[in-house]
């Protein structure tokens, strides 16, 4: 057995696993202060387990939570579908934050929320975004104190995918995108790590300032960013929750605040370089 | 003895009645652009205030 903890703040995970070839992969992505040994004293937030259900090199592995299963996976998988198995972990079990499905970076004390469905580019917007110096708090989970509205961050690596892997690469020639993995159910998966500006303040929190709905256009030659209703911005982003039901009134007040103190637009681009313009002009 | 005039008379008064509950069962939020939205404390149902057409977010878990 070689149980290992991520204390990736917020939470901490115990990942219970007989795969030493899963805690090395992931000292590629994480700071080794993050990766620890399991600490009988400590209560962790949540239990991962990633283990091969029955003797023999060739069975998969399943990836489960106490009772409930995520997914099985070869080997060669592992990685990807460990941190999808963790973003479904907290997404379906944590309820002391409002979280949002988005991705949320910060400058000057500001928070950017990028709500947005798979496709819209929300992943590829957001490591450009930190490559030039926004900090990341989360490109998946967007993590709402239901208590005084500032947004924790959640630190992890930048899920990319596909044509995306290629085009960050070709941007930011020193971008670190790590364990690159072909044939996913997501086709090709690689995972961008987080700045040290981002690891630095990794459980820094702060205050949300825009919330803008990106949507990537190919066809569109000029960026437009529209103003959107706060109504409308409120209800696509309860819709791209993943606990507003579970919290219910809690859920709607500590929304409706969030909403009440920022800016909402829709964006439409094509051009990468037309974006950062627009949302550096922002601060 | 219960009569029927007396069923009648609360199946008449029952729609006022229900409309009252419905009223005191709402959250609403006024945004500073002028736009609104409304909670359903009953079936935790949230829809845009004054909207001509029903958009709600229906509760239903998601995951990822």
């Amino acid at each position: 057995m070689t149980d290992f903890a991520i204390n990736t703040a917020p939470f901490s995970v115990l990942v219970s696993s007989r795969s030493p070839a899963l805690r090395k992969a992931l000292t590629e992505l994480y700071p080794p202060s993050l990766l620890s040994e399991v600490d009988d004293s400590t209560i962790y937030d949540f239990t991962l387990d990633v283990r091969r259900r029955w003797a023999g090199w060739g069975r998969p592995f399943h990836v489960s939570s106490g009772q409930q299963h995520f997914r099985m996976t070869d080997k060669a998988q592992l990685v990807p579908v460990f941190e999808w198995g963790l973003n479904w972990c907290i997404a379906s079990y944590q309820h002391q934050y409002l979280a949002i499905h988005a991705a949320v970076l910060e400058r000057d004390g500001k928070a950017l929320i990028l709500p947005a469905p798979p496709g819209s580019g929300k992943s590829t917007l957001c490591a450009v975004l930190m490559q030039e110096g926004w900090r990341l708090l989360s490109d998946e989970m967007c993590l709402i104190d239901l208590s005084n509205g500032v947004i924790w961050p959640y630190v992890r690596p930048v899920s990319l995918k596909n044509q995306s892997i290629a085009l960050i690469k070709q941007w930011y020639p020193d971008a670190r995108v790590r364990q690159v993995t072909v044939g996913t159910t997501k086709g090709t998966v690689g995972y961008l790590l987080p700045s040290e500006l981002s690891w630095q303040a990794y459980q820094q929190p702060a205050k949300a300032a825009w919330v803008v709905f990106p949507q990537y256009q190919p066809e569109q030659t000029e960026l437009m960013l529209t103003p959107l209703p706060k109504a409308d911005a409120f209800m696509h982003l309860a819709y791209n929750s993943f606990n507003y039901n579970v919290l219910a009134e809690e859920g709607f007040t500590a929304l409706s605040a969030l909403v009440q103190q920022c800016v909402t637009y829709r964006l439409e681009y094509a051009d990468i370089n037309q974006v950062i313009r627009e949302l550096n002009a922002l601060c | 003895m219960v009569t029927l005039s007396d069923v009648l008379s609360v199946c008449q008064s029952y729609p006022q009645w229900l409309q009252q509950q419905h009223e005191t069962a709402l959250l609403q939020t006024r945004f500073n652009d002028g736009s609104s939205v409304v909670f359903s404390l009953l079936t935790h149902e949230t829809s845009i205030a004054g909207s001509a057409e029903v958009e709600s977010v229906q509760t239903e878990a998601k995951s990822i």
